[in-house]
């Protein structure tokens, strides 16, 4: 069970929260690179340079833990609406 | 098989100057790259496969001194990798990349052959430690003799040689060059020097690992070149036979 923005209780089919779950798991890959990536920032960058692709870097993995984000915000919303209309139709 | 950087003058190259060889199997592509190119840094060779079964064909085929693997792999899952690894030989270190915390997971990775684990997202200054323990561990069970460069250690007959000359140690300075050369070619802090030889923690107020890597110094690289033993300012020590 899951809870909306206006605090009402969303009830998720377990199909759609297997498919949240392998998405939100998906996130470790970027953010391993994330973390890694700015630990070398910390660590060895020495010049403008070296900061500049690590920043483009960290924001590509970024992109990708949004993009997970976003897949999950996704499904939520899918597993929601498939939700609503079977209360619908058991009501009518 | 997808086996990248499999440049064959490459890995001759590195045999050649003792590199360790690491196999990194993982799926994900960025993050395979950003550990190759991590190891790579810390100066190990690295070859990347993308799933189980062309890991398998690459242990097959090369020999490596450690494996890293996604246990979440295409084609051969990690589990099933790692009963095939066991099933032919238990000398190869395996550390394995999990984004499955569970303790049942950890449990399962370790039972099925793994010799540790790391949790993503990890830290790549653990993940680098945590390959230097299982490469130490495993050198030191399973060979008795440390060569770098031409200087050699002996730890059953408690002897070392430089050149072919014998030098005579004691067993402090024996334990400490024992360390370094494991370690060769990784500068070390003092602290680590003294955690790991003395068994005691660093506080900075005592001059031992100083005083112990003079004594050191001087009986194997006095009379010798190239200089194996470094000073790195601010850091600590090394021991390289590279310039």
């Amino acid at each position: 069970m899951f809870i909306d923005e206006q605090g009402h209780e969303i009830q998720i089919n377990p199909r759609t929260a297997v498919e949240m779950s392998r998405e939100l798991h998906k996130t470790a890959q970027p953010l391993t690179v994330l973390h890694g990536v700015l630990e070398l920032a910390l660590s060895k960058a020495d010049t403008v340079e070296d900061y500049r692709k690590c920043c483009e870097r960290a924001i590509a993995e970024l992109r990708r833990v949004a993009d997970c984000f976003d897949e999950v915000r996704k499904l939520l919303r899918s597993g929601q609406r498939a939700s609503t209309e079977l209360n619908g139709q058991a009501r009518q | 098989m997808e086996l990248e950087n499999a440049n064959t003058a490459n890995q001759e190259l590195a045999r050649r100057s003792n590199q360790s060889r690491v196999l990194v199997a993982e799926d994900d592509i960025p993050l395979a790259r950003f550990l190759q190119r991590g190891f790579q840094d810390n100066e190990y060779d690295v070859d990347l496969v993308h799933d189980g079964e062309a890991a398998v064909d690459a242990l097959f085929q090369g020999e490596y001194d450690l494996l890293v693997t996604d246990l979440n792999l295409p084609r051969l899952d990690g589990v099933s990798l790692l009963k095939r690894i066991r099933a032919t030989t238990s000398r190869l270190p395996i550390l394995v990349l999990t984004a499955r915390g569970a303790v049942e997971d950890r449990i399962t990775s370790l039972d099925s052959g793994a010799d540790d684990y790391v949790v993503k997202p990890f830290s790549f200054q653990e993940l680098m430690a945590r390959t230097r323990a299982l490469l130490r561990r495993h050198n030191s069970t399973s060979v008795g003799q440390i060569q770098v460069g031409d200087l050699m250690l002996n730890r059953d007959e408690f002897r070392v040689e430089r050149a072919g000359k014998a030098i005579d140690l004691t067993a402090k300075e024996f334990a400490l060059l024992e360390y370094l050369m494991v370690n060769a070619r990784r500068p070390l802090t003092r602290a680590m020097i003294m955690e790991n030889v003395w068994k005691t923690s660093y506080d900075g107020s005592t001059n031992l690992v100083d005083v112990y890597m003079k004594y050191v110094r001087d009986k194997v690289d006095a009379d010798f070149s190239p200089k194996l033993l470094r000073t790195i300012r601010g850091v600590g020590y090394l021991l390289s036979d590279r310039q």
